[in-house]
């Protein structure tokens, strides 16, 4: 495919991207109770979380099990750098920055890990994470928490922080599907096939897989900025190890190695949970046999649905976001 | 000092030995369909549900009995694991089924509370709170008792797999279910009584730590992640490696929350896998499955 049709087929997606987030900032508040609206809010949090997950899960095939663990590190260092007198912008930076910095010292070492080994030692450094959120007293305030933590002013307004967290996932998923549709997304799709071949032709691997670390840790931190300008308040249990297993249920459901994927999956693993409340005490049970369902019916996860749904309602070869290719990953 | 030596380690040793029960339901049902069920630790609280809330507190039957019936009715249960949720997924991708295990666990443990009440339940066991002097240290007999069944079972296991005609079944089945199937062995029969068998395992594991702690809904959750430790840190796949990870993961818990600190046990415990990974990638007993750095 011809680098025109590739800029042209981005610009495409810019314009549908901001358009619906457009839409849904106008929308969403009118038929939204203040309640769902807050749903909503955490469902694009969410959304950037699974954002991050895809690259190194999706996009590079590396089993990651460390997504809370740098969406808590995002949170407290923006809470600790701003209560040190840091303006925002400067505390936002410093909170990414520090994220993407433990991205890459847990990526380096654990290089040479592969399937199961990396997932229990990223989830091992999940878990070591939220105990240190718990004990570390002097600097987090253990399990108490922080609470009225300045921010933008804007904590607890559902709706104000629904355009900005709404340019930020754009933002987030723009990037993303800019990164997979040039030439740095054309090394990761070869590290992840087959990351032998991919180093034969002179892709630098290690380096590849540690910058994937560090864009996931990033994508946590930043996450973890938003859900304290939200909320006001912060708790060592919203960063807790199990809360990693929802964002790799919402990547896979959603569907591995897309953008699109990251937004479905998380929508509907934070809003259906929502949907079903009236079953009351059975929700999450009926939720849990959901998933099996879903996965069950699409294992390619629910993006893959949705495209191949598009792809036959369209004509052929002009495919308008090359990231989105669903793919069957084996992670081991 | 060598006392509390010797008693930190039959601690470990023991907690320890629940850890392996887990983690060999873990390492069979991977050898045999390259699964990883993360729902292993909620077939533990599963398996101390049914013996507490209904067999002795509902029917009171005596203990061995409960047991028996106990693990009958979740060897059943598994069986019906592997028929709806491991048999409609075997040609899924590994991680759409690591997802649906996932789900499964969530539904697990929500139905245990609509079943059994949210309020953890006691147990007292074979033996109560009874204590017995060894070496010099006191401890509750209850240790002994999950050791003694720790090694029973692997005596089982051992005669099961190596003189039986399902164990070798099960075990070719593990090794190439391709090839076991054109030798006439009906695999999808024998990967339901693996899994059955895992869960009896994970269940086991259940009615014996079940005097030592209330049986709650979420007391699989730790089991769980603890278990895939000891798997990983014996060596994924390796049976050996399951029952010597998860003693080992059980001394250094009880070693690091007495000579170090209890607060940050989690941080020693799980700090000294991930060192042990890095120098060992494969875990103790696992084969070299190397990625090139």
């Amino acid at each position: 495919m011809s680098t025109e049709a590739n800029s042209l087929t981005m610009r495409t997606l810019v314009i549908l991207v901001i358009a619906v987030a457009i839409l849904c900032g106008l929308l969403l508040p009118r038929f939204l109770s203040v309640y769902y609206l807050q749903v909503a809010d955490v469902t694009l949090i969410n959304i950037l979380l699974v954002l991050g997950l895809n690259f190194i899960l999706g996009f590079g095939g590396q089993m990651s099990l460390a997504q809370c663990a740098f969406f808590g590190i995002g949170a407290y260092a923006f809470t600790l750098l701003q209560a040190a007198g840091m303006p925002v912008p400067v505390a936002a930076v410093g909170a990414i920055a520090l994220s993407a910095a433990v991205g890459m010292a847990l990526g380096w070492p654990t290089l040479r890990l592969k399937g199961h080994y990396l997932a229990l030692c990223t989830l091992a450094f999940a878990l070591i994470v939220e105990r240190l959120l718990v004990n570390w007293e002097g600097l987090t305030n253990g399990a108490n928490g922080i609470t009225a933590i300045p921010g933008i002013g804007l904590a607890g307004e559902n709706d104000k922080m629904l355009w900005v967290l709404l340019a930020v996932v754009a933002s987030a998923y723009l990037l993303q599907a800019w990164i997979a549709n040039g030439p740095l997304g054309l090394r990761i799709r070869a590290l992840r096939d087959d990351s032998l071949a991919a180093q034969a032709i002179g892709v630098d691997v290690s380096r590849l897989k540690i910058m994937l670390f560090v864009i996931s840790a990033a994508y946590g931190g930043l996450a973890g900025i938003c859900y304290v300008l939200l909320r006001g308040y912060i708790s060592p249990d919203v960063f807790s190890w199990q809360s990693t297993f929802s964002y790799l249920a919402m990547a896979v459901v959603g569907g591995l190695g897309s953008p699109l994927g990251a937004v479905l999956g998380a929508i509907l693993y934070t809003f259906v949970p929502e949907l079903l409340r009236f079953m009351q005490e059975y929700y999450f049970a009926v939720f849990g046999v959901m998933v099996i369902l879903v996965i069950t019916f699409f294992p390619a996860g629910l993006s893959g649905m949705v495209l191949s749904v598009l792809r036959s309602l369209r004509r052929p070869g002009k495919s308008f976001a090359r990231s989105d290719v669903t793919h069957h990953e084996r992670a081991a | 000092m060598l006392q509390t030596f010797i008693q930190i380690v039959l601690v470990g040793l023991a907690v320890g030995a629940a850890y392996a029960l887990v983690a060999l339901g873990y390492t069979l049902i991977w050898n045999a369909v390259s699964l990883v069920n993360f729902a292993q630790g909620d077939l533990v609280m599963l398996g101390a549900f049914v013996s507490v809330g209904w067999l002795a507190n509902r029917l009171g039957m005596p203990l061995w009995l409960n047991l028996i019936t106990m693990l009958v009715i979740l060897g059943l249960f598994g069986a019906g694991l592997a028929w709806g949720i491991y048999h409609p997924l075997r040609n899924a991708p590994q991680l759409s089924a690591i997802v649906a295990t996932l789900g499964l666990s969530m539904a697990l443990q929500n139905i245990a509370v609509i079943i059994w009440g949210p309020q953890p339940l006691n147990f007292a066991g074979p033996l109560g709170t009874t204590s017995v002097h060894l070496f010099g240290s006191t401890i509750y007999a209850q240790y002994l008792v999950i050791l003694a069944a720790l090694a029973a079972m692997m005596a089982i296991q051992h005669v099961l797999f190596q003189y039986t005609a399902l164990g070798r079944a099960m075990r070719a089945t593990a090794q190439d279910a391709e090839a076991a199937r054109l030798m006439g062995i009906p695999t999808a029969r024998i990967i339901a009584f693996i899994f059955a068998y895992a869960t009896m395992l994970a269940a086991l594991a259940g009615w014996l730590i079940a005097p030592l702690s209330y049986v709650s809904s979420d007391m699989g959750v730790n089991l769980s992640l603890r278990a895939f430790a000891a798997t990983i840190l014996g060596g994924f796949g390796s049976i050996p490696g399951a029952l010597v990870g998860g003693l080992a993961f059980g001394v250094i818990e009880s070693a690091g929350s007495f000579y170090i600190s209890s607060e940050y046990i989690d941080v020693i415990a799980f700090g000294v896998l991930i060192a042990v990974l890095m120098f060992r990638p494969q875990g103790i007993f696992g084969e070299l499955e190397l990625e090139r750095p």
